[in-house]
Order: structure tokens, then C-alpha cells, then sequence
């Protein structure tokens, strides 16, 4: 999530960001992106076993 | 440097901080012209397809292309003709609800830009106006394309705007909704980390985005920090975002406790007499037939829904910030788009601030309307506030054409109330007092007495000269 980036020289923002604010906004979306990230993993991982659960499921139905 | 191309062109007054454009008025006609170092970006906006996914979901205000002729200096390339708003409200005037509403879009509008490869370049809270009860994001030249790794140059102003005065409004005193009076650019996050209760720092994204932000801003204030390699990734913002959404939806504020939020519970007046009241009010606007009607003392707008139900864009002024919040709650309900309810203080109206005094119009300016209503107000004017009726009389003609008050006299139990502690040094109040002090801004049209009170209403026509 961190990349090569020079900070101040590339923000052409006509209101002054902050640096702080800039600062602050690079950590905490860090953590924040990093806990999307999670957030989405775990519910492609719970939609491949749910999946795998169903057709099971599936089978168990025609199979009965 | 450009020179204006019309002399019937004048740009207001507020628009002036962004060099891609600005917003003019030309033969009373609002129009926003599009400077050349900005065109790319604005031609994305369209060809991105965020402009009609945002537009027609009633989230950004509309526009038309209209010819370059009209442009007001010669840096323009485009000339945009907005939907007007037909009353410019500011964020010191919204109720919390109101302020809270205008957050969300600001949140949900950069999310969408995001999506669209597009970026909001600011997050000021000057940029929501108030369509009635719906708010719309008026300021379309605020977007810029999204840029991999970039940070979101609005977040300091989305905390200064937005978080910080909702998070004080809720956690400490609705009160402090005033302090956005005072600070043009949102509450500095230092004074609302100050102010805020210790426990509010266990609340996650407060923590972050108010205290931990107004320390870093002090840590690093004024040091530009070169060659640093830190940038932000398109996920991070969305995380960014979705916790500030968090943040702003975790506060709330419930109207108790008010002032005048069971007024009509607990006045002297029988039902047959609020109906007799209602008559009348109908009856007055019914002649006059105004296109924009000011309430002032509006309370929760009962009355004002009578002039908004009519087709008059109606503003429903009261002092007391439980009444304007109940009142626009309801209005949104409805999904009303003729009546806004907003806070003020008659007796210290909304002054014209910002740089020479202009940037944010006073109430005055922003008038007149066609027709004021003050009902049950004169007494808290001329006993509570001291205030000569003459004067009062000369106020009223500036706000307005027309003017329905009722004059409420000292047998009332409203005024009694006022004047049970404190000297009655007016001698004056009365009718004819009244109708005196009112006669030289205005003529005296129609009265009524209502049946089963002491009260009269009057619908008056301000003499010519006065208005304005």
C-alpha cells in the first residue's frame, strides 16, 4: 500500500491539504485500506466455501 | 488578464478561491463559466458519465451548455447555466440533521467520483445547498481526475466542516453550531479536540480524524515534507471514506428539551382558535399569492406549510435549533422541496462575513421576499429583546413586500409570562401603539381578531420606499 510517491510536489490542490493532515490521512488510510482489504477476502472466502456448501447441498437434493 | 466582457456581468461575491471558474450573474441570470487551465477536467466530469450518474440521482446540481457569448472574462472556454437555488442558505444557518445530510452526499459524491476515476478537489460545506429539504451539491467544478496514489486533498476541510462541528453538535452543545459562524473554513481541529469529552476518544474514528489529526496537524504544521514516499492507495481512500461515513452516522442529536418544541401544546390557544388562526393565515396568502414567503418564528413550520403548500418557496426561520431540526426531519419525510427550514436569530440576523463582508450575504441581502410572516413573534421583539415597535416595523419592511403578523397584547399569558419577572417599561405596547409604529412603513391592509384569544392579525403592504 505505500508506493513511491513525492508527496507536496505532486498535490496541485488549489486549498491547502495540510501537511499533517496529509500525514495523518497516509497512516490511517493504510490501516482503514488495509482492513478493506481484509474485509473483502474474507467475503470472497466465505462465498467459495458457501458456494461449495450449496452445491453440495445441491447434489445432496438430487441425489435424494 | 481578462477583461469583462458585458457591464451587466458581475460575479458573486463568494465565488473567487478556485481559479478553474467561477460563478456570475448577467441580466439576472446565474451562469458559471469554465476557465481554459480547468477544461479537461470539466469535459471528464461529462464524458466519464459521472455528471449524469450524479445529476440525475438528484446528488449534483443540474446545468446546461449555453453559448460562450455569455462567458464573463475571456479565460472561459465553457459557459454552464446551473439550476438555480432559490434560497442560498450557509452551513452556521442548517440544523444538525442538515448539516449531518450535507456530509453524507459530500462522502457518498466523492465515492462515486472514485468509481468514475474522478475526485472531489475539496470538500467545503459551502459547496451543499438546500432544494427545500433535499440537499444538492452545487459547486461542478469541484471535481478533478482521480490520480493513483494521490491523497484526497479535501480531508483536512471534510473534518473541519463537517466532523468536527456534528461530533460537537452531538457530544457537547448544539450550541456550537455557531462557532461555523465564526470560522469560515470549518472548526480548527485543535479547538474541537479541546472541546470534545475525553471519552470521545474511544470512539475509534474520532480519535483519528479529530484528535490524532489535530496532533499531527501541530506536529507538522508548516514543514513540507520532501522527498517522503508515502501515497495512498485507491483502497485506502475507500477505507478513508467508509470510516468517515462511519463517524458521521454514529452521531446523532435528539431534539428534547426545547425551548418551544411543545409550543402548540402549551399555549392559550383552543383549538377552534388555531383553526380560526389557520383560516386566516390561508386567507391572507391566498390573496396576496407570494412566490417566496420568509416565516420568521416559524417554529416546527406548521404555518409555513401553508405558504409552501400553496407553491411558495418558503424559508421557515426559528431561533431555537430543536425546532428547525424537528421541522426539517418532518420536511424530508416528504421529501419537501418548497419549504426550508433553517436557524436564525431575528434578533441578530445572519450578517454579511467573509472577505469585505460580502462572501456570505447577510439575511437582508438575500431578500426581500414577497411576503413575511411573523406570527406570535412581536412580543418576544419588543418585551424579550426591547426593541422599539417602530423599529421592529422598519426591520420587517426591509425583509419584505408584504407582511401577515399577529400582534399579541399584554393581557395575553404568553406576554404575561415574559413580563412576570422583570418591570413593564412599555407603556407603548398596545394596539394602537402598534398599529401606529407599524403605519409609517406600512399600510394596514386587513386585521382579524382571533375568536377565543386577544390576539389580531393583519396583513399589511410595506410603502414603496421601504423595501429593500
Amino acid at each position: 500500500m505505500l508506493h513511491e510517491f513525492p508527496i507536496f510536489e505532486a498535490i496541485p490542490a488549489y486549498i491547502d491539504p495540510g501537511s499533517g493532515s496529509f500525514i495523518l490521512q497516509v497512516v490511517v488510510g493504510t490501516l482503514l485500506g488495509a482492513s478493506v482489504a481484509a474485509k473483502m477476502y474474507w467475503a470472497r472466502l466465505r462465498a467459495f466455501f458457501g458456494n461449495r456448501k450449496e452445491r453440495n447441498d445441491g447434489d445432496a437434493d438430487r441425489g435424494e | 488578464m481578462a477583461t469583462p466582457t458585458a457591464e451587466n456581468s458581475q460575479p458573486l461575491a463568494g465565488s473567487f478561491r478556485d481559479p478553474s471558474g467561477f460563478v456570475y450573474r448577467r441580466d439576472g441570470v446565474l451562469y458559471r463559466q469554465v476557465n481554459g487551465s480547468y477544461a479537461e477536467q470539466f469535459d471528464l466530469l461529462g464524458s466519464s458519465g459521472l455528471y449524469d450518474d450524479l445529476a440525475s440521482n438528484g446528488l449534483l446540481i443540474e446545468h446546461e451548455e449555453v453559448a460562450l457569448d455569455l462567458r464573463h472574462s475571456d479565460e472561459a472556454v465553457r459557459v454552464i447555466k446551473p439550476r438555480p437555488i432559490p434560497f442560498v442558505s450557509y452551513p452556521y444557518e442548517w440544523a444538525f440533521g442538515q448539516l449531518k445530510d450535507a456530509a453524507l452526499l459530500t462522502l457518498r459524491i466523492q465515492r462515486e467520483s472514485l468509481v468514475r476515476g474522478m475526485s472531489l478537489k475539496d470538500a467545503s460545506a459551502y459547496n451543499v445547498q438546500f432544494d427545500g429539504c433535499h440537499p444538492v451539491f452545487i459547486d461542478t467544478l469541484s471535481f478533478e481526475p482521480y490520480v493513483e496514489g494521490r491523497p484526497w486533498a479535501g480531508y483536512r476541510q471534510f473534518c473541519q466542516h463537517f466532523l468536527a462541528p456534528l461530533a460537537l453538535m452531538s457530544l457537547v452543545d448544539i450550541r456550537l453550531a455557531q462557532l461555523l459562524t465564526t470560522n469560515l473554513d470549518g472548526i480548527p481541529l485543535d479547538l474541537a479536540s479541546r472541546l470534545l469529552p475525553w471519552k470521545s476518544r474511544l470512539r475509534f474514528p474520532l480519535l483519528t480524524h479529530v484528535h490524532l489529526h489535530a496532533k499531527s496537524q501541530a506536529r507538522y504544521a508548516d514543514r513540507p515534507v520532501k522527498g517522503s514516499s508515502l501515497s495512498v492507495s485507491r483502497l485506502s481512500l475507500i477505507g478513508l471514506l467508509d470510516s468517515l461515513r462511519k463517524a458521521i452516522e454514529s452521531l446523532d442529536w435528539t431534539p428534547s428539551g426545547t425551548e418551544w418544541g411543545d409550543y402548540y401544546l402549551n399555549t392559550n390557544y383552543e383549538s377552534a382558535s388555531f383553526e380560526r388562526k389557520t383560516e386566516v393565515v390561508a386567507g391572507f396568502l391566498d390573496r396576496v399569492r407570494p412566490s417566496t414567503v420568509w416565516d420568521l418564528g416559524a417554529n416546527t413550520g406548521v404555518f409555513s406549510r401553508l405558504a409552501s403548500a400553496r407553491g411558495a418557496t418558503t424559508i421557515a426561520f426559528d431561533i431555537d435549533p430543536a425546532a428547525v431540526e424537528k421541522n426539517y426531519r418532518a420536511g424530508r419525510r416528504d421529501d419537501e422541496r418548497k419549504l426550508l427550514p433553517l436557524r436564525l436569530d431575528a434578533t441578530n440576523p445572519s450578517p454579511g462575513i467573509g472577505w469585505e463582508h460580502l462572501e456570505r450575504s447577510s439575511l437582508a441581502d438575500r431578500g426581500p421576499a414577497d411576503l413575511v410572516l411573523a406570527l406570535a413573534l412581536v412580543h418576544h421583539l419588543a418585551i424579550g429583546n426591547n426593541t422599539p415597535l417602530d423599529r421592529i416595523a422598519r426591520m420587517l419592511a426591509r425583509l419584505g413586500w408584504w407582511l401577515v403578523i399577529e400582534f399579541v397584547p399584554k393581557e395575553d399569558s404568553q406576554v404575561r409570562r415574559l413580563l412576570s419577572s422583570r418591570e413593564d417599561i412599555f407603556d407603548g405596547y398596545d394596539a394602537g401603539g402598534f398599529e401606529d409604529a407599524f403605519s409609517r412603513y406600512f399600510h394596514i391592509e386587513a386585521r382579524a381578531e382571533i375568536e377565543g384569544t386577544q390576539r389580531t392579525l393583519y396583513l399589511m403592504k410595506a410603502l414603496p420606499r421601504e423595501v429593500g
